[in-house]
């Protein structure tokens, strides 16, 4: 009987803790704040609020300062309402889905979403407290980019370096301050790195007050620019 | 138990072969990096540089948390002028730049655009890049047979 009790409640923490493993993740919305260097040691703030639905695979950024902004990115459109009323529209370049809100949601930030686009892992090496992963891209796209690095310490992300295919590096991000909000792991903060013209620029984006899973406020994650 | 003679040469070459192993790996995996950076310090970057850099925003974000309402003509009087670049959507976007230039599409854009059009512009396997370059190429193309013509035209 005894036996049967402690196999039942294994059971039962095994299944529990499988449950919450599987939790799904679709909305997540914050506060942010994005300080950047430009060219000829110049430097931006951009603050705001920005928030993610996966299943609609829209962002949205309510930009608070240095004004009023809100910028929605849909599919292949990026679309800019200024505080003038003025409406500007452009190809957008990036893929939401590739956001690091979609692969926190999804729980591919592990591997960067590498797996899913059809890279390879080539090899895993172990330097110090750190496990470093090489990852070559699919045949098609050996000559349009290099390989990627990813390094994890303690299972998380913590750096990713691109490689041009002619090895040289193209930039480097990082993710740090991991928090765990509703069983949801996301880096409070997140380091971009690129070089131009031998010195390095950087962009440090930063989110607080992380909402996970809001339920309702649907027009926050649904907002529409009409034109 | 005791290891025979031959059973402890057969460890003793394993442990060789793996040590051989992973230090071919290690070198393999070091060989592929650029310019022979270790994969470890390819993940460096000056961090105290960056942070010298970025401390004119740090400050003027901490004073926009304890100023919420503050007008932007109160901050040039505070002296944060400095960094008062005004929104750019770049920061949203994987924008074009210099750094991005494909050479080559530029030179099929430059120097032979009616083939490039076909290799370049509207071939799928290219990249945004690649086509960007491609079509900067065309116009600086026409922009300097454009002087040309005109210097041509006005020294004749």
């Amino acid at each position: 009987m005894r036996i049967q009790l402690t196999i039942c409640f294994l059971l039962g923490l095994f299944l529990s803790g499988g449950s919450l493993q599987a939790q799904l993740h679709y909305r997540l919305k914050a506060d942010f704040s994005i300080k950047e260097t430009l060219s000829e040691g110049e430097v931006r703030l951009t603050t705001g609020v920005v928030s993610y639905d996966l299943s609609l695979n829209k962002l949205i950024y309510h930009i608070d300062f240095p004004e009023k902004t809100t910028i929605v990115i849909q599919d292949s459109l990026m679309q800019t309402l200024d505080s003038g009323g003025n409406l500007t529209e452009v190809l957008n370049q990036q893929d939401n889905r590739f956001s690091i809100f979609a692969l926190s949601l999804q729980s591919q930030l592990a591997d960067f979403g590498l797996k899913t686009v059809g890279f390879v892992l080539e090899e895993v090496t172990r330097e110090g407290d750190s496990v470093i992963s090489r990852w070559v891209p699919p045949t098609h796209l050996e000559k349009l980019m290099g390989p990627i690095i990813l390094s994890h310490r303690k299972k998380v992300l913590e750096g990713v370096v691109f490689l041009r295919p002619d090895g040289s590096i193209r930039g480097k991000q990082f993710f740090r301050d991991y928090q765990q909000i509703d069983n949801l792991s996301f880096p409070a903060q997140l380091i971009q790195v690129s070089e131009r013209d031998g010195s390095e620029q950087y962009k440090v984006t930063e989110f607080k007050n992380v909402v996970v899973n809001e339920q309702g406020n649907h027009e926050v994650y649904d907002f529409t620019i009409l034109d | 138990m005791h290891l025979s003679s031959m059973d402890s040469k057969r460890l003793i070459l394993a442990y060789i072969v793996a040590c051989t192993m992973m230090l071919f790996s290690t070198v393999q995996l070091q060989a592929d990096t650029p310019e022979g950076q270790s994969t470890a310090s390819m993940f460096e970057f000056d961090e105290t540089r960056m942070n010298d850099q970025l401390q004119p925003a740090v400050e003027l974000e901490s004073y926009l948390n304890d100023h919420p309402e503050v007008s932007m003509t109160h901050l040039e009087g505070q002296g944060f002028s400095a960094i008062n670049k005004g929104f750019d959507n770049r920061t949203f976007s994987a924008g074009f730049d210099f750094d991005d230039m494909e050479w080559g599409a530029f030179a099929w854009g430059f120097c032979c655009w009616p083939v490039g059009f076909f290799t370049v512009a509207i071939n799928d396997e290219t990249t945004k890049d690649e086509k960007a370059s491609y079509w900067i190429g065309v116009v600086v193309s026409a922009v300097v047979g454009g002087l040309a013509g005109g210097v041509g035209a006005t020294v004749n």
